[in-house]
């Protein structure tokens, strides 16, 4: 139980994930690492199945399992281990085992430690309960307090989310997806946890309401100090809303840094290619650049770098193996054999 | 709400002359005369159209629907040609006991089919799960008269538990419950766990897990009454089911109730007491359905807003507000 740094609310090691199918083994997640700190907003950026939601799903012990499968891997959540290796005996042998928290200890820390935000806020409320008691209920599962209070409690969050609180003894069809998308943060936010994690929690919506659900979420991100990991794939939203950022690429971090090191210095040829194919007003929109190839299938990774085959700077040295993370500078982590060697 | 229970009501109308038409129509190519039913086999050629004209039975029969139809609407069913009694009468007379034993075999279809739906979904694809699917597969195919002949067999003749026929007792009830019961528990239970695996998988109960909830809770507060809605959909379907069924079945076990009635009339070419038999159940069928519709709303609220205008979601009366206001 020793932490790092008293400021680290999560910190995640050498994270291994794979879906056991039918048709084969999916290597969603490969070796992740990362920490957040208390009040940081961490970008998680990849395309899709890249395994953004896995991570998520690991922290919050809500993979599907079966399939899912976690091969190694340490989560450390405001200094309780809910996920971590252990020695058992194993015949003769002592063998790691990853061993995580149970269901039942998992309940006390869902919802009142770590809050997860869902993509699709159209199904993501129960559509035969008040939206108001769905607030409620999760309040009452983790403070000791009467019903009135939790409704009390649920009102002041619609209020703080930006819905009347008369609006409490309403069901979810009777709400926007904007709206509904706000009733799911004030549901997530409703016992001030440590760590919130949000799965594109605006991809559903239309552009204007997603700037006010953001803006909504980083007042409310500020407000409790929350630690806030934002998985989007859209590095517009990185910009506005995160302290730092992560590229993810084949279930790995490929890239890792601040803000400027991502927007300004980006090292990778993979983060380039995102940035470059985002449309920009000041370049010419004519150039935009979408990186070639197709992502990564999780079924089948190379035993070398995953992004050789769609790198336009690769080179035969670069099959040899799988590059490390490395510290190009301070606080900026690249995976990439040409940052390693220091070429680039 | 008011407007949409009245249509309800006017609708029931169609339906009901329809019905009408079908028994006549079906009577009109039903050989027999009720005549040889109700004299003796020596009765003089001169008594047998007496009565056929005192029964009306010479004029034609769009005469006779239409002279029906109007009396119908007044509330007369006419005279029952064995007793000589008004039809309603003796159909309330009769009624209680077919509503007791209907009653009866939804709440067991409901109080079991319910549980045993949702402990399968839940031990889906296990020898438990099988096993409830096989047999519920069985119950369903099992004719009523077969399942009454089986339960007599055992209850009554070998345990000696129940009576076989009659409601001596109100232990006479039993048995005619479970029979009809059993057929809906099936269907009751295939319904619940199909309809509570497509609901577990949904995104809500995610949200639910996520929020820390037990999985206990999860089921009671979330899943349950979301698998419930196409259950409750079906329970006005089954009724008529059992209403049907209830013929044999009271037959069977000599319960004094409408299907026995109807099962008697049909024998004796008694067409006033299975015509308003008949238009009976299908006025209780239809009115069952109506009451499940309505049930409806309170378990399905998506539904509410589509027929309560009151209750109209806030966006669109502002929305229509301001579109008021810019013009
Ligand atoms: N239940 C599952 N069974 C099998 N494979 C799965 C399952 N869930 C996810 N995967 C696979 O794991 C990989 C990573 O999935 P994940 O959902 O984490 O991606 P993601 O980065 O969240 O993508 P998206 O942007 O589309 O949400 C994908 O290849 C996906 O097909
Ligand atoms: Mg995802």
């Amino acid at each position: 139980m020793k932490r790092e740094n008293n400021d680290t609310v999560v910190s995640i090691k050498d994270l291994v994930v794979h879906y056991e199918t039918h048709e084969g083994v999916v290597e969603a997640v490969n070796g992740v690492s990362f920490e957040i700190k208390k009040g940081e907003v961490l970008g998680l950026v990849g395309e899709t199945g890249a395994g953004k939601t896995t991570i998520a799903l690991s922290i919050m012990g809500l993979l599907p399992v079966p399939p899912a499968h976690v091969i190694d891997g340490e989560i450390i959540l405001d200094g309780e281990i809910l996920l971590g290796k252990q020695k058992v005996q194993k015949g003769r042998k002592k063998k790691d085992v990853v061993v995580a928290k149970s269901n039942h200890e998992m309940r006390h820390i869902r919802g009142k430690k770590v809050s997860m935000i869902f993509q699709d806020p159209m199904t993501a409320l129960n559509p035969v309960r008040y939206v108001g008691d769905q607030i409620a209920e999760v309040v009452e599962l983790h403070n000791i307090c009467s019903a009135k209070e939790a409704t009390q409690r649920a009102k002041e969050m619609m209020e703080k989310v930006g819905i009347p609180a008369e609006r409490y003894y309403e069901y979810p069809h009777q709400f926007s997806g904007g709206m509904r998308q706000r009733v799911i943060i004030a549901i997530a936010l409703a016992c001030e946890p440590e760590l919130l994690l949000a799965d594109e929690p605006t991809t559903a919506l239309d552009v204007t309401i997603q700037a006010q659900v953001l803006d909504m979420m980083r007042t409310l991100q500020r407000e409790q100090q929350t630690a806030l990991l934002m998985i989007t794939h859209d590095l517009g939203i990185v910009a506005e809303m995160c302290d730092r950022c992560a590229i993810i690429y084949g279930g790995q971090i490929v890239e890792c840094g601040d803000l400027e090191h991502i927007f300004d210095r980006p090292r990778h040829p993979y983060t380039r290619g995102l940035l470059s194919s985002i449309p920009s007003l000041e370049k010419d929109v004519s150039r935009l650049s979408p990186i070639p190839g197709l992502v990564a299938d999780p079924m089948d990774l190379p035993e070398y770098c995953t992004f050789y085959d769609r790198c336009d700077k690769h080179c035969e040295s670069c099959k040899t193996g799988d590059p490390d993370l490395v510290e190009a500078e301070p606080g900026h982590f690249v995976r990439c054999f040409r940052v390693e060697k220091g070429s680039v | 709400m008011t407007k949409f229970v009245l249509r309800r009501v006017l609708l029931m109308i169609p339906i009901l002359l329809g019905v009408t038409l079908l028994i006549f129509i079906l009577r009109a190519v039903t050989p027999g005369d009720p005549v040889d039913s109700l004299l003796s086999q020596n009765a003089t050629p001169e008594q047998r159209a007496e009565l056929r004209e005192e029964l009306g039975l010479n004029d034609p029969l769009v005469i006779q629907f239409f002279r029906y139809v109007k009396d119908v609407f007044t509330g007369d069913l006419g005279l029952s040609y064995s007793t000589r009694q008004p039809v309603l009468g003796e159909i309330l007379g009769r009624f209680p006991y077919t509503l007791i034993i209907c009653f009866g075999a939804v709440t067991i279809g409901l109080l079991l089919g319910l549980p045993l739906g949702v402990f399968s979904a839940l031990k889906q694809y296990t020898w438990v799960d099988s096993t409830i699917l096989v047999l519920s597969m069985l119950f369903a195919a099992c004719p009523g008269f077969v399942l009454a002949l089986v339960l007599i067999t055992i209850f009554s003749v070998n345990l000696g538990w129940l009576p076989a026929v009659g409601l001596a007792s109100n232990l006479g009830y039993i048995l005619p419950m479970v029979t009809i019961g059993v057929s809906s528990l099936s269907r009751y239970t295939r319904i619940t766990r199909s309809s509570f695996l497509e609901v577990i998988r949904q995104d809500y109960i995610r949200t639910a897990r996520a929020k820390g909830q037990t999985e206990g809770k999860i089921i009671i507060r979330h899943a349950f009454r979301n698998a419930f809605i196409p259950v409750a959909s079906s329970i006005g379907i089954q009724i008529g089911h059992q209403l049907g069924g209830a013929l044999i079945v009271e037959t069977v076990f000599g319960i004094p109730g409408i299907g026995k009635y109807i099962g008697d009339a049909i024998t004796a070419r008694n067409f006033p007491s299975v015509q308003g038999g008949v238009l009976f159940l299908a006025f209780v069928f239809t009115l069952i359905n109506l009451l499940v519709d309505l049930s409806f709303v309170w378990i399905n609220p998506r539904l509410k807003s589509s027929f309560v205008y009151e209750s109209e979601s806030r966006e669109k009366r502002i929305l229509r507000k301001g579109a008021r206001e810019e013009r």
